[in-house]
This record gives structure tokens, sequence and C-alpha cells, in this order.
């Protein structure tokens, strides 16, 4: 009995300095991260003129989102095709020089500095810079493609280009990243598997197909899947790139996407409350 | 013997084509990554009709270094540095402390709800800030803090990422510490202050560095919360004179270099803190 009563007193101690020290975390998660989640989801089953008048629809919004002349299944298949494709290109890119970089090679750390730059830099400058490297006239991006004799395209206005552009920019900020994750998978693998493959005559690239492929594809889906959701979340450099036009909308609407059903009646509030600069306000969908 | 062989293969210089190909690219990449920071700091030293020339100009003739006192002065980078340091310092200063509070908490006590309340937690990674964004500013408004740095800081304190990033390191520590410390009669908090802090020293500059790193950054939940100039972090200053200056690179520029300038010397400082840690936990920077 004595020792029983012992534990639970030990056990409270400890039960009320748990408590006590993830209060800070935990209280302010609740605040602002989970009561605003079911705040919205509940928002995006009522409609009104602002967030304090406003009557429960059910369905209506996801009815109107999902119609399918909605514009919603395109701006989602924008996104989804952004997403994507910056992720495989990035991939495919950094699989490379985390590979490259694996080798004793010389001045490995100036290297995984200097890959992991973008990373670190505002995504708002790096948009900003990105859209004069990119500009049709004296962008070097054009001026480069020049001394080969392609004429560069208009890559922030001309539709067929803009997602280029934007996919070139978000390979550039993302693979440093995405380098370093698999340099330290492919640290994790052991160098007796290589040394099997070679004593069995294996060359460099079956080495990298039967040993480095197999092995690093738990990295490798670990990136693929936060790199993926990143690019679903993008914003800051999307905002500054596109700067304003046609690009600019055609971003808007792919911010929207991601605020969901309730983005109509999201676009009525921070509309009202920043008149001039709000991302939701470029409503209009007139990219095609 | 046969471990000899082995060596003498390995060591023996590689197909130096190949050798030259990896090289090649890795140099490839890095001046891809380079260039443009490299244009950015040069063209902020030019002149207007220098920074547009065709072909591209790349030294300024005479740098002009009196864009950066003008962006300073004339355009109140002073003022937004100022409010971004506050941020920044007041977010990291509160983060670092509470985060591993949290995190040795979650990595070593027990208590009735533990994995609920982690796991919620943790679910709310899941959650992107921009569905999230419209209920917060509600918040914030009736709270009447908007235009304020109430309003821009604390509803980023509380980092999750911050306490699973860090319990990762109060995790690769031994608990025999705790149990001795416990044993000469130190409380929980005095094991977690006194005794295992100083030993996850590395984890903390990572995630100070990250988090550093992301305050400085962010730019939508400021952008949302702020209307007055006055209130304006950098990331706004920044994409604010792109619109007012759009054909005035060299301005443009002045200001991008000034925004990110201090974050390249946090990172190049704990480069090698914050690499490692990232490869540990994988946490996006």
């Amino acid at each position: 009995m004595f020792v029983k009563k012992q534990i639970t007193q030990r056990q409270k101690r400890e039960w009320t300095a748990a408590y006590l020290m993830i209060a800070p975390v935990v209280l302010g998660v609740l605040i602002f991260f989970m009561i605003p989640t079911i705040w919205s989801i509940y928002l995006s089953f009522t409609d009104g003129p602002d967030y304090v008048t406003y009557e429960f629809v059910g369905l209506q919004n996801y009815a109107e989102m999902l119609a399918p002349d909605s514009g919603v299944w395109r701006e989602l298949l924008n996104t989804c095709y952004y997403a994507f494709v910056q992720v495989a290109l990035s991939l495919i890119v950094s699989v490379l020089l985390a590979n490259a970089l694996n080798s004793n090679i010389r001045g490995r750390s100036f290297f995984r500095v200097v890959y992991f730059l973008p990373s670190v830099t505002m995504a708002a400058a790096v948009g900003m810079v990105w859209r004069q490297l990119l500009n049709s006239q004296y962008g070097i991006v054009n001026q480069f493609l020049g001394l080969f004799g392609i004429k560069g395209p208009t890559w922030l206005t001309d539709p067929n280009f803009m997602m280029l552009g934007v996919i070139i920019v978000g390979v550039w900020s993302s693979a440093g990243y995405n380098m370093i994750i698999l340099l330290a998978g492919l640290k994790n693998i052991s160098k007796s598997y290589y040394e099997a493959a070679e004593i069995d005559g294996a060359g460099s690239f079956q080495k990298f197909k039967s040993v480095t492929v197999p092995l690093l594809s738990p990295v490798l889906f670990f990136v693929s899947i936060t790199s993926i959701m990143n690019g679903f979340k993008m914003f800051d450099l999307i905002y500054t790139l596109a700067g304003s036009g046609a690009t600019a909308e055609m971003f808007m609407q792919y911010y929207r996407t991601m605020v969901y059903a309730s983005t109509k009646r999201a676009s009525c509030t921070t509309v009202s409350a920043r008149p001039r600069r709000n991302p939701c306000s470029c409503w209009s969908s007139s990219w095609c | 013997m046969a471990e000899i062989k082995l060596k003498a293969q390995r060591q023996r210089p590689r197909f130096p084509v190949g050798r030259l190909i990896v090289y090649a690219l890795l140099i490839f990449w890095a001046v891809f990554m380079i260039m443009p920071f490299a244009w950015m700091f040069l063209t902020s030293l030019k002149t207007r009709p220098e920074s547009m020339r065709i072909p591209i100009q790349w030294l300024p003739a005479e740098p002009q270094w009196q864009n950066y006192a003008e962006v300073l002065n004339k355009y109140d980078f002073g003022r937004y540095y100022f409010n971004t340091i506050l941020v920044t310092v007041v977010t990291i200063a509160y983060q670092i402390v509470t985060c591993s509070m949290a995190a040795y908490v979650f990595a070593r006590l027990e208590f009735p709800a533990k994995n609920f309340i982690f796991m919620a937690c943790m679910t709310v990674l899941m959650v992107p800030t921009q569905m999230i964004i419209i209920p917060r500013f509600l918040i914030v408004m009736n709270l009447g803090w908007l235009n304020t740095f109430a309003g821009i800081i604390i509803p980023n304190l509380p980092s999750i990422y911050g306490a699973f990033f860090l319990r990762q390191n109060f995790m690769s520590i031994p608990r025999e510490l705790d149990e001795a410390a416990m044993i000469d009669g130190c409380g929980y908090f005095g094991i977690y202050w006194k005794i295992l802090l100083p030993l996850v020293k590395n984890g903390l500059i990572a995630f100070g560095v990250l988090s550093t790193l992301w305050c400085w950054n962010e730019m939508l939940w400021p952008l949302i919360v702020t209307s007055r100039a006055d209130m304006y972090v950098l990331s706004i200053a920044v994409s604010s004179m792109q619109g007012q200056q759009g054909n005035n690179l060299p301005l443009q520029m002045t200001a991008g270099v000034l925004a990110m300038f201090p974050m390249l010397i946090v990172f190049l400082i704990g480069q090698k803190n914050l690499l490692d840690g990232i490869a540990l936990s994988g946490i996006k920077a």
C-alpha cells in the first residue's frame, strides 16, 4: 500500500511537470492551429457577406467548387502539373548531385553550402530576381539562349512558357535542400554493397542502378512526399515572381485552389481587409 | 590478401573522363546556383541605364554604393530592418525555450494522453497555412492585433516543428543521465535545464538557425496582418518595392540584397550544424 502511494505521488509530480512544460507549445498550437482548422472547415459550410453574419448552407460551396464549369478543375490540374513536374525534375537533379558529392571529391563542403544557398534565401527576393532574369528583353536567360541563336520566349507572360519558367525557378530553389537529405541517405548505404557489386564486375552505372537506387528508395520516397507537399503550398515565390499580368492571375488561382471550398468567402473578407495586395483578390479567371 | 587487393583496386585512380564529367556537373550547377545572386549584387551597384543594357554589362563602370544609402534612408529600410529583427528575435527566443521544453517532455516523461497530444500536434503539421489563415485572421482581428507586433509574432510562436526536431536530439541522450540526476535530487525541470539542455546544444543551434531563416523570410502571414507601411517586415518591403520601383532594377536589387544578406551570414555561421541537423530530421528550411 505504502509503495503504491509513493509511486502515485511521483507520477503526479511527473504529470504536473509534463503538462506545465508542454503548455506553451500545445496551448499555442490549439489556439492558432487547431481551432482555426476546425473553424475553417465549419466556415466552408456557410455563406454570407462577411464572417460575422453568415448562414449554414450545407454542401453548397462544395457543389459550386466542384461543378464542372467552376474553373477549379483547371486550377487543380495546373497545381498538380506544377507540383509533379517540378518535383520530378528537382529529384533527378538532386540525385545526380548527391551521387557526385558522395564520391571523394574536392571542395565537397563548398558545393554543399553553395547548393543550399537558395533554400536560405527569402523567397520574395528570389522571385524578384528571377522575374528579371527571365525578362524577355534584357533578362540573362534569353540573352544566353540568344548566344545559340535561339529567340527566347516571353517567359512570364506567354501562357505556354510561364509554367516552365516557374518550374525552372522551383527546381533552382529546391534541388539543394533535397540533395542534402539524399546525401545523408547515401552516406548510410554500406560500402560493402558497392564492393560486392564491383567484385561481380558491375560498372558505375550498374552500381547506381542496382545498389544506389533500391537502397536509397525510402529516402527518395520521403523527399518526394515532402517536396510535393511543399510544391502545393508554395506561395511567396510565385507571388513575387508573377508580379502582375496573366501569370499572376493564373497563380492566384493556384493559390486559391488550396484555400479549398470556402475560398469564395475567403476572398470577401480578406479583400475588404486588404484591398490592394491580397492574393485572394484576383478572382477573375483569364488564364486559358 | 583479398582485402589488400580490394584496397588497391579502390585506390587506383578512376577513369579520368568520368571524374571530369562529375566536376563539370558540380561546377555547372554551382554556377547556376550562384549566378542569380551574383547578378543581383552586381545590379544593385549599377546605374539604371547600365542595368538594362543589352547585351548584359556585368560590371558597373563605377559601383553605385549610394543605392544602398538611398534604399535605407529614403525607402525606410532601416525601419523594416528593425521590425524584422524584433519579430525574429522574439520568435526565436520563445521557440528555443518552449520547444526544447516540450521536446524534453515528449522524449522523456510519461503522462496521460501523451500520445494523443503528440499525434494531434503532428497532424497540425499536415494542414497548409493557407487553409487556416482566415480564421486566424479573425482571431487576431478580434483581439485587436491587426497592424501590431503581437499580431505578427504571437500566432507564429508555437512551433510543433521545433518540438519534433529537438525531440530527436533528446532521444539520442542516454536515459541513465536523467536517472542519476534524479537520485541526486534533481527535479524534472532541473534535469531538463541543467543536465540535458547543454547536451543538445548542436540541435538547438540547428533549430535556432532554421527558425531564424523561417521567421526572417516569412511573407504570407505578415502580409495579411499588416497594412500600415511602418509595420512591414523586409519580405513585404521587398515585394512592395518591386511594385513601386518596377523599372528601377538597381533599387529593387539593393532592397533584395539588404533583405537577404543577414540570413546569408547566419547560414554561413551555422551551416555545419544546420545541414547536419536537416540531414538528420529532414525538416524543410
